[in-house]
């Protein structure tokens, strides 16, 4: 039973077309790669599966629920390219603050597990506004991933990565998979897709190939 | 390898669908934390220094308005005028402000959130009607608190003219501007949140709001009130005459409101998000006194595009002929609508404002040179381009200040037309020849002078924050901001002198075309130091 399915998905800005007739179904416990030039049409999809944007045209499912509805914002986990942070909140206030947002009581031992393992842990009660890039994409990552979910969206989440930090990233991810979360990463990284199930290839907003991973495959259809 | 509890147990959890009473604590929570945060790191020093200027530019805004209204009292005539006409003259005003309220809420306004409250509180299992009426009360406390002490000083002006007729005091005045004030600003500000809620489209909301302004002016012309607009203005002169359909416009004022608070679920997350990236932008723009930015953000809010197709296509030319004219016609022909009719509505607005000059009322200068202003920002835009970019420049074997004058040609071209627009519309309250020729020679120092203007004021940027007089003397540079900011708009209402000094030559039998062309001088004086001033830029502003 697919918990994602997108059936001739199009997203358009005025006369840009973002995505074309988009079709993907996605089970649960897969990991699946999104790659493409940058406006190929990725972070789109991602958004439009978040709920962040209106779908133009076509279907868009997600357990069940149209995207964006309140059951499916409580089973989705979307983490951006640009981590979006309070100002003025402390890493370890923004992850209260998420864990209450999702009904959450029992988070302190997840987030401090994730801290450590992000090498964030002795930053816990400082600003991320004061943060670095990478420092600021791991707080984005523990509060996607401190939540409950059964989808996780992620956007470019290797960017800024230290490559101790990318490491222990594409260890959660493969681990949320295996634990039956469909995870869905959209990125540039094509080492990543070692780790993938399957692999979407878009070039503007139109898919190239949808598929096992195949990576002299990928990398001649993205040129 | 990760410990597997953590991202497996984050899977098997349970999905929590937030009550309304969840939500609520949840919001409170957030805003305690911030609101202790923000206590803790206030630096009262400064908040007092914000007070102290505050205190000193609320004054002078006071005193200047008091100035400029003065204390004459009307004539009977005037008062009765007044009492007739106005509600139906304030009721436009309101009628206008609501139709801007509307057009705002198409595009998702008026609620502007912060980004990260878009992307974790709206994007969490919480009822999102729940989560934008608690920031929309928290932005109608601030709309509201507008209305109401603009709407106390507009009754303190008026006070100062208006005779004692009825046995009404200051203090009646004061208060029925206050409840104009208030219900008028929370009405336009629901309009947008109405709009917003219900994802009207553009066309719907620019038609119930053009509808809206014509009930209005059907009720100025015809000297009655029906329109709830009106109504509601008839509030604003209940001293002179206490009229109860005013109850009538009050309600439906805070009605809306009301109405756009139960519908609030529905706002679009997609223009909330993009809103409230720009609109932080904008907000900080507007405080370093980045004029430029401001305007290219509001663009980009008012998802105002160039079009890909321009209105028509230029000839070609073997030589191409001059570049910088060339190209300025090409971005102009490639104007949306929208700023089409923006340029050419407040064309029409400095052209009434002008005439409403000739008739009388001279602070009516002051609008008509805002409004140029404003105009000539938009026509300055191909320079204001280049200002952006300065590295292009850098390849262009033309001194920088050189290249900047060339740009100003198309603009002055510009500036004409909406001058010429103006022209017209003072001709339709007006049509008699001789004000038509003072009219036409007021055009080429409005060309000239609010073009020069825009140049000025895009040029120059945004103030230096770091210069020794703001560092040394911060009262000082707060005079030096102020006149840095007013000189443009001053420069554009300079432009309207033909007009005044006409109508004191008619006053005193003078020939009012050759004081008129004697008039234009002065503006075009200082417009053309500004363009020498452009032109002596060898380097890129700041």
């Amino acid at each position: 039973m697919p918990v994602l399915v997108a059936d001739d998905l199009t997203k358009e800005y005025g006369d840009v077309i973002a995505l074309a007739d988009f079709t993907l179904s996605v089970e649960p416990g897969e990991l699946v790669a999104l790659v493409g030039h940058n406006g190929s049409g990725k972070s789109t999809f991602l958004r439009l599966v978040a709920g962040l944007l209106e779908p133009s045209d076509g279907v868009l499912v997600v357990a069940n629920s149209p995207a964006g509805s309140l059951k499916a914002r409580a089973e989705v986990s979307f983490i951006p390219d640009e981590p979006v942070l309070y100002d003025d909140l402390s890493v370890n206030e923004h992850i209260e603050f998420t864990a209450r947002l999702h009904g959450e009581l029992d988070w302190p031992e997840r987030a401090d597990a994730l801290l450590e393992l992000l090498g964030l842990a002795h930053r816990a009660d400082d600003l991320p506004s004061r943060f670095s890039r990478g420092l600021r994409q791991k707080t984005s990552l523990v509060l996607g991933l401190v939540r409950p979910f059964s989808i996780l969206l992620v956007d470019e989440p290797f960017v800024g990565l230290d490559p101790s930090g990318q490491v222990a990233l594409t260890e959660l991810l493969v681990e949320a998979a295996s634990a039956g979360a469909a995870v869905l990463v959209a990125t540039h990284q094509l080492s990543f897709l070692d780790h993938a199930n399957r692999c979407v290839a878009l070039r503007d907003g139109t898919t190239e190939f949808v598929g096992a991973i195949d990576i002299p495959r990928i990398q001649s259809l993205l040129g | 390898m990760p410990n597997p509890s953590i991202t497996r147990r984050t899977t098997s959890l349970r999905r929590v669908i937030l009550t309304a009473a969840d939500t609520r604590d949840a919001l409170h929570a957030l805003q305690r934390g911030r609101r202790v945060r923000r206590l803790h790191d206030l630096d009262w020093i400064e908040v007092a220094y914000k007070a102290y200027i505050a205190a000193i530019v609320s004054l002078g805004t006071l005193f200047t308005s008091a100035a400029i209204v003065g204390d004459t009292p009307l004539k009977p005539g005037t008062v009765d005028q007044l009492r007739d006409n106005g509600p139906a003259i304030v009721g436009l005003v309101i009628a206008v402000a609501i139709m801007l309220g509307l057009r705002s809420g198409s595009r998702g306004g008026p609620l502007a959130l912060e980004p990260a409250d878009v992307n974790h509180i709206l994007l969490a299992p919480a009822d999102r009607a729940v989560v934008l009426r608690a920031s929309a009360y928290r932005q109608l406390r601030g709309v509201a608190m507008v209305g109401l002490v603009g709407g106390a000083l507009a009754g303190l002006l008026v006070a100062q003219r208006v005779p004692d007729v009825s046995g009404t005091d200051v203090a009646g005045w004061i208060a029925a501007g206050v409840a104009t004030g208030g219900a008028a600003v929370v009405a336009v500000w629901g309009s947008a949140l109405v709009a917003s809620g219900r994802r009207w489209s553009r066309l719907l909301t620019g038609t119930i709001g053009v509808a809206l302004v014509a009930w209005s002016l059907l009720d100025v012309f015809a000297g009655v009130i029906t329109s709830p607009a009106s109504m509601l203005g008839s509030l604003a002169l209940w001293p002179l005459d206490v009229r109860p359909l005013a109850v009538v416009g009050v309600l439906v004022a805070l009605a809306i409101p009301v109405i756009g608070l139960l519908g609030i679920g529905d706002t679009s997350i997609e223009a909330a998000e993009r809103r409230s990236g720009l609109v932080g932008a904008l907000r900080f723009a507007a405080t370093i006194q980045d004029l430029r930015t401001v305007i290219v953000l509001h663009r980009q809010l008012a998802q105002e595009r160039s079009r890909p197709k321009p209105w028509m296509r230029l000839p070609a030319r073997k030589p191409v002929g001059h570049a910088c004219w060339r190209r300025d016609w090409q971005g102009i022909l490639r104007w949306p609508a929208s700023r089409v009719g923006r340029v050419a509505a407040l064309g029409a607005i400095a052209g009434l404002c002008a005439y409403g000059t000739w008739e009388g009322t001279t602070p009516l200068v002051i609008v008509a040179g805002i409004a140029l202003f404003i105009a000539a920002l938009d026509a300055i835009e191909p320079l204001a381009q280049e200002v952006d970019h300065p590295d292009r420049a850098q390849g262009v074997p033309i001194v920088r200040g050189e290249l900047y004058v060339r740009h100003i040609a198309v603009p002055v071209v510009v500036m004409a037309l909406a001058g010429l627009i103006g022209l017209a519309a003072a001709a339709v309250l007006d049509p008699e020849p001789g004000l038509f020729v003072v009219g036409l020679i007021t055009i080429v120092p409005v060309a000239f002078a609010a073009a020069a203007a825009a140049a000025f004021a895009v040029v120059l940027g945004a103030p230096k924050l770091t210069s020794g007089l703001t560092l040394s003397f911060p009262e000082a540079a707060t005079i030096g901001l102020i006149l840095r900011q007013a000189f443009p708009p001053f420069l554009a209402a300079l432009a309207i002198a033909p007009v005044i000094a006409a109508r004191e030559a008619v006053h005193q039998h003078g020939d009012p075309i050759a004081i008129a062309a004697l008039a234009a001088v002065p503006a075009l004086v200082i417009a053309a130091a500004v363009l020498a001033f452009l032109r002596s830029r060898k380097s890129v502003v700041f």
